[in-house]
Formats: structure tokens, sequence, C-alpha cells
């Protein structure tokens, strides 16, 4: 009983590696200009690969046995959940989030700058993964281009500050929710009357069309090279600190707002009734609850955060181009959801600290993780599959 | 019994260009247990979907309270006051008892559900004793309480029930169809939808007989039970 799960793990592992194997090899480029695609085989990337992997690998199996000491010691999902119910408690006291607010604030002191970038980062991608986690997480809605929403937010902003002098990025924030949450609507209802999984196309089919929209407006848009934001319209300091500070404290506060908003509704009879669309929606139906209204307000709603994401990263970064809706940004986000679990808020923060966090401080030992980042990601969700189905912090098992 | 609560008149309906009820007529006056037996793909499904508007009528009228009803969507008509308490129960298995019940109340002030949890935790005792238990781990006949249970949350006018016999072994059918005459006497009227004809002409008032979306019989409870045609096709004998 206990030898299985190992042996079925290392398996799938084996065959993620066999399935991909020939695909590292082989490296694609590009010509923009002549539209050329060209193929080339390229043996070093194999061997850059696996030796950069292989730590990781290995890292990962040494976690994977830890856990299964553990089990095998009583440490089971009992004691993780007891651990949980502690937080949850701790939560209920009154001062709880403001201390945590102000100890979290208080690293823009103290960490230096590039700590405070990934960091910033991190918070951005906490929005994202929050909000997604409303469609798939408690909705149960899969979403598969998230991303084009997070674009989108960035580019209101971005085009907004091109047209006005001295537009800011506080005033783009109204105006991305507004933009987002109607452009989720309108994406929402045809697909939404309907049974089934079309959201999940649909949605990758606006990121797509998106993406190609703003790269073929350059006069608008910028195109492929994308757009600059003016220094006025960046984030001003606060509190006499310096610029990535001031952002940090801007993204820190956004974060918790999302949580609070996000906590209010998910303990109010609203959030019931999205569970029960995700539970069984003809019984959902049943019960009175309008289960249209509702998918689509859910769906409305997590693109409004995206948008507001879209914003925040604009204004850190001052410039934005067309791969922001990009396909491996909306699975990154789907992923940091799955990890932290489906339908938990801080599973969703945790799934984002852990898939941002370790991969960029990774990347200055391991070069080679930035490129196979999605192929890391899919050897996650299958060990979380078989180890923990219902993610790090989902908090009701399966039946 | 002069005007009544419910009105079905020469009601046709079904999937697309399918017709599954071919003209059904059928009352029900307030106080009253009616059922509605039938086999396998007569239509009685189909019949409690046109009434909640999750599908619409091709032909005929469904009259609520001396008024139409065309709400056109399931929450619309549960807020006149009639609700379903579907085929196959279809709790939420990831929910809690109590979660499950207070879905149930979706469309009252939130402030009453305690009190409404208490009530239906009267009528279901088992259900009180495992209220934080997770819903897909009860029974199947726990699990049929709690369905009715989510149905008189919202303090419905009608209480609709497809086939709450389903699966379930004939000792805990019985409980179940007791506690529904309790229901009943407490004043909520029933339209209940059955395969198990004994049982359910036991505690109905009226019924009818449905094949293949037509109404063949209705009288009594007491008559269909006696009647030879009802004996000889639903109760095997
Ligand atoms: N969603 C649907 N689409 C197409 N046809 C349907 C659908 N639902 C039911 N039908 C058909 O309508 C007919 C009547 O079905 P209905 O579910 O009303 O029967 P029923 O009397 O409830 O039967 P049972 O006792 O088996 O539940 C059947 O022939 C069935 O195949
Ligand atoms: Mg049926």
């Amino acid at each position: 009983m206990k030898r299985a799960p190992l042996l079925s793990t290392f398996l799938l592992i084996l065959l993620v590696v066999a399935m991909t194997y020939p695909f590292i090899w082989l490296k694609l480029s590009y010509e923009p200009l002549s539209g050329f695609l060209s193929a080339k085989i390229d043996f070093n990337r194999a061997k850059l690969f696996f030796t950069g992997l292989t730590p990781i690998l290995l890292g990962g199996f040494l976690l994977y046995l830890i856990s299964l000491f553990l089990k095998g010691n009583g440490f089971t999902q009992k004691k993780l959940s007891s651990i949980y119910s502690l937080y949850k408690r701790a939560r209920k006291k009154k001062y709880y989030s403001m201390t945590l607010f102000l100890l979290l604030a208080s690293i823009s002191w103290i960490a230096g700058p590039k700590t405070l970038n990934v960091l910033i980062m991190v918070g951005i991608y906490m929005i994202l993964a929050l909000g997604l986690n409303i469609t798939i997480g408690m909705t149960g809605l899969l979403v598969l281009g998230y991303a084009g929403f997070f674009s989108l937010g960035g580019y209101v902003f971005a085009i907004l500050q091109q047209w006005i002098p001295g537009f800011t990025w506080w005033m783009a924030i109204p105006v991305a929710c507004l933009v987002g949450g109607s452009m989720g609507w309108m994406v929402g209802l045809p697909c939404l009357r309907l049974r089934g999984d079309y959201l999940a196309i649909v949605t990758l089919g606006f990121a797509e069309s998106f993406r190609e929209l703003v790269r073929n407006l350059p006069s608008i848009t910028g195109g492929d090279i994308g757009i600059s934001i003016a220094s006025v319209s960046k984030v001003g300091k606060i509190l006499g600190l310096g610029v990535i500070s001031s952002v940090y404290l801007w993204v820190l506060l956004a974060v918790f707002l999302v949580v609070m908003i996000l906590h209010r509704l998910y303990y109010s009879p609203l959030g019931r009734a999205w569970t029960a669309i995700r539970e069984n929606e003809i019984a959902a139906e049943a019960m009175g609850i309008p289960v249209v209204k509702m998918k689509l307000f859910a769906f409305s709603l997590s693109a409004v955060f995206a948008a507001v994401a879209g914003v925040l990263y604009t204004a850190h970064t001052g410039f934005l181009n067309p791969e922001s809706s990009a396909f491996e940004i909306s699975v990154l986000i789907l992923a940091m959801v799955i990890l932290g679990g489906l339908g938990s808020i801080p599973g969703a923060l945790l799934g984002s600290f852990l898939l941002y966090y370790i991969p960029t401080i990774l990347r200055d030992y391991i070069p080679a993780i930035s490129e196979y980042r999605l192929l890391l990601f899919g050897m996650i969700m299958v060990v979380m599959m078989l180890v923990r189905p219902q993610g790090l912090l989902g908090s009701k098992d399966r039946v | 019994m002069s005007v009544p609560l419910l009105e079905l008149k020469d009601l046709h309906g079904g999937y697309g260009a399918s017709e599954v009820l071919k003209g059904v007529s059928l009352e029900v006056y307030s106080g009253e247990i009616v059922t509605l037996l039938g086999g396998n793909g007569a239509g009685k499904t189909t019949t409690l979907s046109l009434i909640m508007s999750i599908i619409r009528p091709q032909k005929g009228k469904i009259i609520w309270q001396g008024t139409h009803l065309n709400e056109g969507t399931p929450d619309g008509v549960l807020a006149r006051g009639i609700v379903l308490c579907p085929e196959a129960r279809r709790i939420f298995p990831l929910m809690s008892v109590e979660e499950n019940l207070k879905i149930g109340a979706y469309l009252l002030d939130s402030r009453r559900e305690g009190e409404k949890v208490e009530q239906i935790f009267d009528y279901f005792p088992k259900l009180a004793e495992r209220k934080s238990q997770l819903g897909g781990t009860l029974s199947g006949g726990e699990q049929q309480m709690l369905a009715i249970g989510r149905s008189l949350m919202s303090e419905p006018k009608l209480l609709m029930l497809d086939e709450p016999s389903l699966g379930l072994a004939p000792l805990i059918v019985e409980k179940i169809f007791e506690i529904l005459l309790k229901i009943n006497r407490s004043g909520v009227p029933i339209l209940l939808i059955e395969q198990n004809a004994r049982q359910a002409l036991k505690i109905a008032h009226r019924g009818y007989v449905m094949v293949t979306g037509t109404i063949v019989h209705s009288d009594t409870g007491k008559n269909l039970l006696e009647s030879d045609e009802v004996r000889r096709a639903y109760l095997g004998e």
C-alpha cells in the first residue's frame, strides 16, 4: 500500500520525461520579418536541461519521501488541518490582520530592491490567483485565458496615459475595473448560458485574439514593441520611501483588500451559492439560485481583479507588451490556484508565492529553470494529483 | 375546494422537437397530497420541469394561485412559492448538512436561516445528529431526508417531490412518507411523483396515472389503490 504510490509517481515522472525528451532537443526559431519558422536539433540543450533539472527533481523526490515518512508516523491530514484551524482561529482575532499588514509593510524598509521586485510580482500574482480562484475554485468554471484580462487592464492604463497627459495609475484602477468587468460579462454571457466547459475555450480564444489585436494595432498599442509608461503616470513615492518600496506598499494593500473582499463574499449567501453551483448545478437551480447570473457575476468579478493586477503590473514595470496575455501566464496562474487548493483563499496565496518566488530564487543557481518552467509545473501537477488532489491548503476532502 | 392552487391545462412539452407530454391536465388543491404515478419514461419528471420553468411548454397553461405561471426561470418560480426536490436527491456532497440546508433558504431573509434549520431538525432528528457531516457521506435515506429538508427551507406553498423512494429500503420509505404526511398536516400541499404506487397511494388524497405523456386515470388515493387496473399495472398483483 505504501510502495504503490511511490512507484506510480516515479513511473509518471519517467513518462513525462520520456514524452518531452524529443522536444527538449528541438529548437524552434521564428523570424518575425520573413515569417520563417525553422527547427533545429540541439543536443546541448538536453544536456543543459538535465544538469539543471536533476537537483530540482531530487529535491522534489526528497520532499515526497519526507511526506511519506510523516504520513507513516501519524502526521496525517488531521494534524495538517489542525494547523489550519489554528490559523483560522487566529484570523478571527481582531487585530490579527492589522498586525500582519504592518509586519509585511515593514519589509519595504528592510529589504533591498531586488527582493522587493520579486515580492511585488508575487503580490500581483496573488491578486491574479485569488481572482481566478473565484471562477475555477469557488464556482467551478474552468477559465484558460485568464491572462487576457490581465493584459486588458494593463493596456487600458497604458493607452489612457498616452492619450491623457498626467493620467496616473490610480486613476486607471476604476477604469480598468469597469472595462475588465464589462469585458468579462460580454465574454461570459454567450457561453455561461450553456452547460459545460465552453468558458474555457472561449476565454482561451479571447486571450489569444486580444494578443493578436494588440500586436496588429501599432498606432494605438505600440504593436509588438509595446508601450512605455510616462514617468508622471508611474507610482509616486510615499512616506519618503523609494519608488520600489512605495509600489510594494500599494501592492500589499491591494492584496489585503482583495483578500478581505473575497473572505466576506465567500462566507456570505453569495459565496454559498457559488459553491452550490460548483457542487451540483441542477440542485442549485432547483434551490432558486439564479445560476446564469451567479456564474456571470463570479466571472466578471474575477476579470475585474485581473484587470486591476494588470494596472499594478504595468505601473510597476513601466512597460507593457502583447506577451502579457500569453497562454503561459494563464497556465501559471492556473497552476498556482490548483497547487494551493481549489476554492481556498490561503491556498491561492501560498500557491502564487511558491510558484513565483521559488523559481525566481532558483533561477540564479539553475539558469535552465526558466526555460522549462512549464514542464516543471506539469510534473508538480501530476505529483499533486497523486499525493494531495485537493491542493496544499484545500480544506475539504474529495468524496 | 373551489379554485385549485396549481392547475395544468392541456399541457404539451418536451425536449427540442420531440413531444413528451401530450396534453396533461391536473390540479392540486390547497392542503392536499396529490400523487402522479407512472412507469419509466412516462413523462413525470418532464411535468415537474415544465412547472419549474426549466423547460418551456409547447402548448397549454400552467396556472398558479389563479394566475399564469410564466416566470421564465426556476428562481422566479421558487420565489412564487413552488419548490422542487429533484430526482436522485442531488444534495451538495462537499457541503455539511447545515450548509446544504442553508442553501435551500437562498431566497429567504438570511436572518431567519437559523430558525428554519432548527425547524427542519425537528422533522428530521437524524439530520441534527449529523449537522456538520459532509452531505456526500450520508446514507441514501439520510440524503433523501436532507434533500426534503433543504426544499422546505424556502417555506414553500407547494412541495413537489420527484421519486423520493428511489433506491431506498421499504422501511426507510415508510418512514419518509410518514414525515411527508406530517409536513402536509402542518399545512404544506404536496405533489408527489412516484413509481412506488402502493406507498404513495397510502398517503395521497388523490392520484393521477400517467402513461406515455397522457393521464389515463385519476381518482382518490383509496379508489386507485383498489382499482383492478392499477393493481395489475403498478402493484404487480
Ligand atoms: N433532457 C432530455 N432531452 C431529451 N429527452 C429527454 C430529456 N429528459 C427526458 N427525456 C425523454 O423524455 C421522456 C420522459 O422522460 P421523463 O424523465 O419525464 O420520465 P419519467 O416519467 O420521469 O421517468 P422515470 O420514472 O424513469 O424518471 C423519456 O422518453 C426521456 O427519454
Ligand atoms: Mg423521472
